[in-house]
């Protein structure tokens, strides 16, 4: 099956919002950009569900990874949707996904490296403009310099298109059945990364209990994601409550301390 | 002469607004949010300074380094706007001096604790529960983490409003609460991600080993010492390995790989 020109250009539409909206409004984020690159491309192309699930393997590995400070790190979201759009037009599944996904994730960094180069020439430009004061012209500027990160976003995709999906399908062919089947092994073992790399940020060692918590509520008791999540809300909330209160019985000690830090 | 009241509500909305919707719409290496600060602040500028000389000064200053957790800039942009609109007030030097001192001072702490609240907990809690019903097959954890993000933007007006109102002071206020809140939000991530551990990960182990007459099974015995023993450990070497020094997530993707590959070949993982 060929992908059709209204998919490929939905798809870029898509690519071009989300890396405005992942910068900038940032709302969308929160649902977990991954996920929704992998449903939005499945829908797009006729398979929500394998698009869904692509997304979320992905998105699982990728959890304690985000560009903070303007780091580069490896762009998920677009291995998550240029490998759902591998396998659902090549009638695929997750691993031929993630063969695709993985690599495509990790060239990514380069072009993010780059974009962010490109994108200062477009602020001298606005700078330039704002010393004639010519305020319209340099916003222009400003905001033009969302034009490099919508095409860090399209490319790719173009790229997918330009080589096309039955070249992919023959070059997944040539790989060997041990490639295919260590990417089913590591599919099930990679969240184990991102949940890892949580681990450090978040500090376990002094959280340790709460996890505790949470795994054996899961392993033994089997209770849903959303509940363990809720039973983990209203310990948080106990804990906010008591803390703060005992913020303001010594609260002198707290302003002793402040003033200290002003000096 | 004062000038308090220069910018009306629809002024400070208009810098909110242009925050929010493009904040890093320009981000580069050299002065990264800059675009946004000058594209936020600059028509509210106009109207404090009327100087044609003054004005271009003034957004020349705001065209240098500034970097934050977006939200947290809300905070520092209003504290910045409302020194602006007291420039009346002191002489022209000294209130360039001061808008430039509050916002590289503020920058820098908001950013890390920001990224903390704001990022990297609700992430790993919002991002794991779609992530989880999307493995199941159900778009409603994207519905779930939207729907929260959105409902975002009315705490980043209101700090925008905090910090216009009351300035650095307002900083102060909220760092009392803000050690309480890190700490209550890492409890639930914590719970969460534990949950994570026992539910996303698939690993076992199909070695079956000959007892006489009967096949038994490696992964049952370890299934009876304790469910999803396997992805506990695999977490812990993952964890451990991130220890070591000079590793980076990129490395421990490819160990993993690696791992996958040796498994996979042995017939040891499955």
């Amino acid at each position: 099956m060929e992908i059709n020109a209204i998919q490929i250009i939905l798809i870029c539409v898509y690519m071009a919002f989300y890396t405005y909206e992942g910068m900038n409004l940032q709302v969308m984020l929160y649902g977990g950009t991954t996920v929704i690159g992998g449903f939005v491309t499945g829908l797009i192309m006729g398979n929500p569900t394998l698009g869904l699930t692509i997304g979320a393997t992905l998105q699982l590995m990728s959890l304690g990874i985000g560009a903070y400070g303007g780091a580069s790190v490896p762009d998920y979201h677009t291995g998550a949707v240029i490998g759902t759009i591998v396998a659902v037009s090549t009638g695929r599944d997750l691993e031929s996904a993630l063969a695709i996904a993985l690599p495509v994730s990790l060239i990514m960094i380069q072009l993010d490296v780059l974009v962010r180069m490109i994108t200062t020439f477009f602020l001298h430009q606005s700078q330039k403009a704002s010393e004639n004061l010519q305020m319209k012209k340099a916003y222009t500027w400003i905001v033009c310099g969302q034009i490099p990160w919508a095409l860090k976003g399209i490319l790719p995709i173009l790229l997918v298109f330009i080589v096309g999906v039955n070249n992919i399908d023959s070059l997944l062919n040539l790989f060997p059945a041990w490639l295919m089947g260590t990417f089913k092994v590591a599919g099930g073992i990679l969240p184990a990364v991102g949940i890892g790399i949580l681990l450090k940020y978040m500090n376990a060692k002094s959280y340790f209990e709460y996890l505790l918590i949470g795994f054996a509520m899961i392993s033994y008791l089997q209770i849903p994601m959303l509940g363990i999540a809720l039973f983990g809300l209203a310990i948080a909330i106990i804990t906010f409550k008591n803390q703060t209160k005992n913020d303001n019985n010594s609260v002198v000690v707290t302003t002793g301390g402040a003033m200290d830090d002003e000096l | 002469m004062t000038n308090s009241n220069l910018l009306t509500k629809k002024d400070l909305n208009g810098v909110f607004i242009r925050w929010a919707t493009s904040c890093q719409i320009c981000w580069n290496y050299e002065t990264m949010q800059s675009g946004g600060v000058v594209l936020a602040l600059g028509p509210a500028l106009r109207k404090i300074y009327t100087n044609d000389e003054e004005y271009k000064k003034v957004i020349d200053s705001h065209y240098t380094f500034f970097n934050t957790q977006p939200f947290m800039g809300n905070i520092v942009l209003g504290a910045a706007l409302a020194m602006e609109e007291q420039s009346g007030n002191s002489d022209f030097e000294s209130t360039r001096s001061a808008v430039t001192s509050i916002k590289t001072g503020l920058m820098g702490p908001l950013a890390g604790v920001g990224d903390a609240i704001f990022f990297v907990i609700p992430f790993t809690i919002f991002n794991a529960i779609a992530a989880y019903m999307g493995k199941e097959g159900s778009p409603l954890g994207i519905g779930i983490g939207v729907l929260f993000g959105f409902c975002l933007l009315f705490l980043r007006k209101y700090m925008f409003t905090m910090g216009y109102k009351e300035g650095s002071k307002f900083v102060t206020t909220l760092s009392n609460q803000l050690k309480s809140l890190t700490n209550s939000a890492n409890i639930l991530g914590m719970m969460v991600i534990g949950a994570l551990i026992g539910s996303v990960i698939s690993v076992t182990i199909p070695f079956t080993f000959q007892q006489g007459e009967v096949a038994v099974s490696l992964q049952s015995t370890i299934d009876m010492i304790m469910p999803n023993l396997m992805p506990a450990l695999v977490v812990g070497f993952v964890y451990w390995l991130l220890g070591k020094k000079g590793m980076t997530s990129t490395k421990v993707i490819v160990a993993v790989l690696l791992l996958s590959f040796v498994g996979y070949i042995t017939g040891m993982l499955g």
